[in-house]
């Protein structure tokens, strides 16, 4: 890990401000971007980084006006138990409830969870072994020539054929829900177009404030990643009333129209994702509640 | 020689185990356990690895002018600094880059993030060769040779050698004079790493001529004796020292980081460095189990029992020796195996520890379980027609086997898990929430297990209060000293509690008691504390005759026994003393002992021979070595999703004589859990376009966690036997479960009628997707 400058920020203008000095970056649980940095993923990493735990009125779940209102700090643990998201979007409770490790969804944020870096094995591998084009490197992107097997199966967006990897990100675009920051109230949709580095489309000194999900649908969210016990899914599907958003098929999470999806640029190594996205609409539109 | 009674320990004295349990586990789970990272000295600098991002080539130029420029960082140390002149060395830095993440260079900084940070700060020039990185780039599916293919360098002229050759029987007869032929393509299976817990570290300081070095490994004379190699100076100037060694075990062996950082240490003028891997880097460098293809030719009469087998094999930069998988589990009189190695750009593979046995295991299963079929038989029915008995010989030799239990642990495992009325034949059974059941058997015969005392010694010593201190020499003691304690507890009559692990992991003051993996050194150390345990007996009777109660008795030596501490008179029992009030007025007392001296050769013949009869064959006759498991899997596998559901899984083990029973049931444990990784989740990933392995996290390399299985449906018998070359039956076990990975994919199969291809990897639901046709 390189050294690093760490502020406490005590309020969101604070934290902005930060920001905007170049090369921070914000930390809430962390956990995405601890092992970013002491992997050495990226030559782009933060070299401050603004710890915004300590800040108030960031962690809240609460009903307002026919939305579900979710303060950026909660944590995924706190969302995958509370009882009100289970009944006003059970979706984004049984997402929150499958990411990663419970030692992680103790600290994980639902605001980190939609800001982090993709998984790409190639974007990930430690000491910058493949400095992609995600990164803004040279090497282009190396799934294309190489393994694909977790890669997006709907084309390449900027160069990169890496995924979303977010849980909550395809019930959140079919959920119809608002990203608020410090900046302006994004629809999910935009909010998951990436940018960056990063999977969306913030600016550097933009932070996540709330969460706002509409309520009064049933919904569904299913999941399928090779190891049960913690992992990235590979393919997810998000059913919120009639919408269908599948998660871990392309750089955004994926709308699907109709009850079947078609890949268009699947790989000798990610067909299969067909067969598993089109599996798991049926099932989860079978199960909604 | 009859085989002694247990009378302290067995299978079933639970106290014991219990209170063993509790000591071993205490100083891990409290923290206090020390290891080498937790070292630290004043002045002590830090050194991390820079590896190649070529897998293949030769470093032109290293420029570590920018990583220099860096403050804290101190040096930085080529092939040309510490290597040459010694020849090539795993750990040092190479000037041939033959994989990717081979080591290129060490950074030696204040601190382990500053030496971490200049990895990247330090360039370095290749002059880039053709890179082999596939095994379709050294050998067709065919099994037939790739022309003209670039070379790999690991071998002078080709990429493809090694064979091995091995032949019983006449097989090209034997095939024309069966009833029934069929040969089998088999694919590859999957290669993957030791996952080691703790990285691979080491550190060394000097004081004039003298070496300290404190690492993390099994066995640490024998990095004393790699570091005199390496640095050409007299043993008696090496020191070195280990405690506690953090996972990996199979692979904490014979590696040179000590030597390595000993030679940097030097460098520097003595002063302390400790060099640590990076996680990722540990990953690159542990040994990985080879991955192998087979095309195997079988022929049976028409009965079903097996004539002739016909065996061309291959593995990735490893040879492929034949194994009592194939050699020694059935009956078949007509055997050729010829063995390929494909040295391909990618790091070294070694034996599954010290098995090579779960590719072969799967590929048999393939064969066998298709033969069955042919023959209207289940797998059990074929496997039964042919499977060798507890009183066979070997094949080869017509020596007897010291123990020979592959028979019962396949009938313990068919019979707990209900396997004959669970069978079905292959993709037929529908289960009513959609899914597909399955269930697969494997058995083999293995090469664990042997006894013998080779030249190692052992030192037990009584001190005045009655307590006794074994002196194993490694590492703090896991299974395989405890297991020492217990048989010196045996011997002596003495309560488990009162066996200690003396001072261990200082080669300046314990024996070389060789490496400790828990099966050799069940083998080399066992008979030789049970002949120290002896000695000590023998002094402790001889002074106790001469003490109270029993002088008064005019009691002699061979009217002792002893049994929890406690001497007695066998034909008075009130005539008793404790070892500590005899202990009272006595100097400490030590016993030695050497264990038999056991050559191996080519036929893996322990000369030393059988301890007891066995079937007629008298003491010191030559007899094979020999271990034995079994293994039943029953799975559900979701059509839709091609994923595997086990939901049961039986695993019988032949142990001989079980010494500790915890011991065993965690090895076998492991072991089983093992093989749920290697058939469904976890596999090497490598780049096909570099032949860079990436999946160097755990997250990426989908290494299951133990939430991943269910420990209600892991169930583990050990078959207790008789293993004649050892002083109390007693063998190691070693990785017992290796053929759970066949009988996982046995049991796909049985579900899904189709042949799972592992493809270098894992059986992941894509895979099984692919074997139904749908992805």
């Amino acid at each position: 890990m390189d050294n690093l400058v760490h502020v406490n920020a005590g309020s969101l203008d604070d934290a902005v401000a930060q920001l905007a000095k170049g090369g921070a970056e914000v930390c809430a649980g962390g956990t995405d971007l601890m092992s970013s940095l002491k992997g050495f993923i990226s030559d782009n990493l933060p070299t401050t980084i603004v710890n915004i735990k300590q800040i108030s009125g960031l962690s809240y779940i609460k009903e307002d006006g026919g939305m579900l209102k979710i303060g950026a700090l909660t944590t995924l643990d706190e969302i995958a138990n509370s009882s009100v998201v289970a009944s006003k979007c059970a979706a984004l409770a049984q997402a929150a409830a499958v990411v990663a490790s419970p030692e992680i969804r103790n600290v994980g944020t639902i605001g980190g969870n939609i800001c982090q870096r993709p998984r790409c094995i190639y974007y990930r591998n430690e000491y910058n072994d493949f400095n992609c084009a995600r990164k803004g490197g040279k090497g282009g992107c190396y799934a294309l020539t190489g393994l694909s097997r977790y890669h997006s199966i709907f084309g390449l967006v900027n160069g990169c054929m890496a995924v979303c990897p977010s849980d909550t990100a395809p019930v959140l675009v079919a959920a119809g829900a608002k990203i608020v920051t410090t900046k302006k109230t994004w629809e999910a949709a935009d909010f998951f177009k990436i940018k960056g580095e990063k999977i969306n489309s913030l600016d550097a000194d933009e932070i996540v404030t709330e969460i706002q999900v509409p309520t009064g649908k049933k919904s569904c969210y299913k999941k399928f990643a090779f190891r049960k016990s913690f992992d990235f899914p590979l393919v997810s599907c998000a059913v919120v009333g009639d919408k269908v958003v599948l998660g871990g098929v392309y750089n955004s999470p994926y709308e699907v129209s109709g009850d079947t999806v078609k890949a268009t640029s699947a790989t000798a190594y990610n067909k299969y994702k067909e067969q598993i996205a089109n599996t798991l609409i049926k099932r989860a539109k079978a199960d909604v509640k | 020689m009859a085989l002694p009674e247990m009378k302290i320990v067995g299978l079933d004295n639970e106290a014991a185990q219990k209170e063993i349990r509790s000591r071993n586990m205490q100083s891990i789970l409290t923290g206090r356990a020390d290891y080498v990272n937790d070292r630290k000295m004043a002045g002590m600098l830090w050194a991390t690895t820079k590896h190649a991002t070529i897998s293949h080539g030769t470093v032109k130029k290293v420029d570590a002018s920018k990583a220099l420029a860096l403050p804290g960082v101190k040096a930085v140390f080529t092939y040309d600094d510490i290597t040459a002149g010694t020849g090539a060395a795993a750990m040092f830095p190479q000037k041939t880059v033959l994989y990717w993440g081979a080591p290129v260079a060490v950074i030696v900084a204040d601190d382990w993030y500053t030496a971490e940070r200049a990895i990247n700060l330090v360039n370095v020039e290749y002059d880039v060769l053709p890179a082999v990185v596939k095994t379709t780039d050294v050998v067709g599916d065919d099994g037939v040779a790739v022309e003209n293919a670039p070379l790999s360098g690991r071998l002078a002229d080709t990429n493809y050698a090694n064979s091995m050759p091995a032949e019983r029987g006449d097989v090209a007869a034997g095939l024309k004079a069966s009833a029934y032929t069929k040969t089998y393509n088999l694919p590859w299976t999957t290669t993957h790493q030791h996952a080691p817990i703790e990285q691979y570290t080491a550190f060394a300081y000097w004081i004039e001529d003298d070496v300290y070095v404190y690492l993390s490994t099994q066995n640490i004379h024998g990095h004393r004796t790699i570091i005199r190699n390496r640095l050409q100076i007299p043993l008696n100037k090496i020191h070195c020292f280990n405690h506690y060694c953090g996972g990996g075990h199979g692979q904490r062996l014979n590696n040179e980081e000590a030597a390595m950082v000993a030679a940097i240490s030097r460098k520097l003028g003595g002063v302390p460095v400790m060099w640590r891997c990076s996680k990722k880097h540990s990953m690159l460098l542990a040994g990985r189990q080879h991955d192998d293809k087979g095309i195997f030719t079988m022929g049976c009469d028409k009965d079903g029992k097996i004539v002739a087998l016909d065996c061309e094999y291959w593995t990735t930069n490893y040879g492929a020796t034949i194994t009592p998988i194939i050699s020694a589990t059935f009956t078949i009189p007509n055997l050729k195996w010829v063995g390929h190695g494909t040295y391909l750009n990618q790091p070294d593979r070694c034996a599954w520890r010290c098995v090579n046995d779960p590719p072969t295991a799967v590929h048999l299963t393939m064969a066998m379980d298709d033969m069955a079929e042919h023959y209207n038989m289940n797998p059990y029915e074929f496997r039964k027609k042919n499977i060798m008995g507890e009183h066979d010989l070997d094949q080869d030799t017509g020596n007897p086997f010291c123990t020979k239990e592959v028979n019962e642990c396949m009938e313990t495992v068919v019979e707990k898990s209900g396997y004959l009325s669970k069978w079905h034949k292959p993709g037929t059974k529908t289960l009513s929430n959609g899914r597909l059941h399955g269930i697969g058997l494997h058995a083999h015969h293995d090469s664990h297990g042997r006894v013998n005392g080779n030249d190692r010694g052992a030192v037990v010593l009584m001190t005045p209060d009655g307590t006794i201190l074994t002196e194993n020499g490694g590492s703090k003691p896991h299974n395989a000293p405890t297991e020492m304690n217990i048989i010196v507890a045996e011997v002596l009559g003495a309560k488990v509690t009162d066996v200690n692990c003396g001072d261990y992991g200082n080669t300046d003051v314990t024996l070389n008691g060789g490496m400790h993996g828990g099966s050799s050194f069940t083998g080399s150390c066992g008979a030789a504390f049970y002949s120290a345990a002896m000695d000590l007996k023998k002094k402790l009777f001889t002074y106790a005759i001469t003490r109270e109660p029993f002088a008064a008795e005019g009691a002699k030596v061979e009217d002792l026994d002893s049994k929890d501490s406690v001497i007695f008179m066998t034909k008075k029992p009130d005539v008793k003393a404790t070892f500590a009030n005899i202990m009272a007025t006595a100097q400490p007392m030590a016993g030695v002992g050497v264990g038999w001296h056991a050559q191996q050769n080519a036929t893996a013949t322990v000369n030393a021979g059988l301890q007891r009869e066995k079937d007629g064959f008298p003491v010191g006759h030559k007899a094979e070595w020999g271990s034995a498991a079994a293994s039943v899997t029953e799975v559900e596998v979701d059509p839709e999703t091609g994923e595997v559901f086990i939901t049961g899984h039986w695993n019988s083990v032949g142990c001989g004589r079980v010494i500790y029973k915890d011991g065993v049931l965690q090895q076998m444990g492991s072991g089983s859990e093992l093989q749920y990784a290697q058939a469904l989740y976890y596999g090497d990933i490598h780049d096909p376009a570099t032949g860079a392995i990436i999946g160097t996290q755990y997250t990426e390399s989908q290494l299951p966690t133990t939430l991943d299985i269910d420990p209600t449906t892991n169930y583990l018998y050990p078959v207790e036997g008789d293993d004649h070359s050892g002083p109390l039956g007693a063998h190691g076990i070693g990785e017992p479960c290796v053929g759970s990975y066949a009988s996982i994919l046995a049991a796909i199969y049985n579900a899904i009628g189709k042949w799972v291809d592992p493809d270098h990897g894992a059986c992941n639901p894509d895979r099984v997707l692919k074997a139904l046709g749908k992805a």
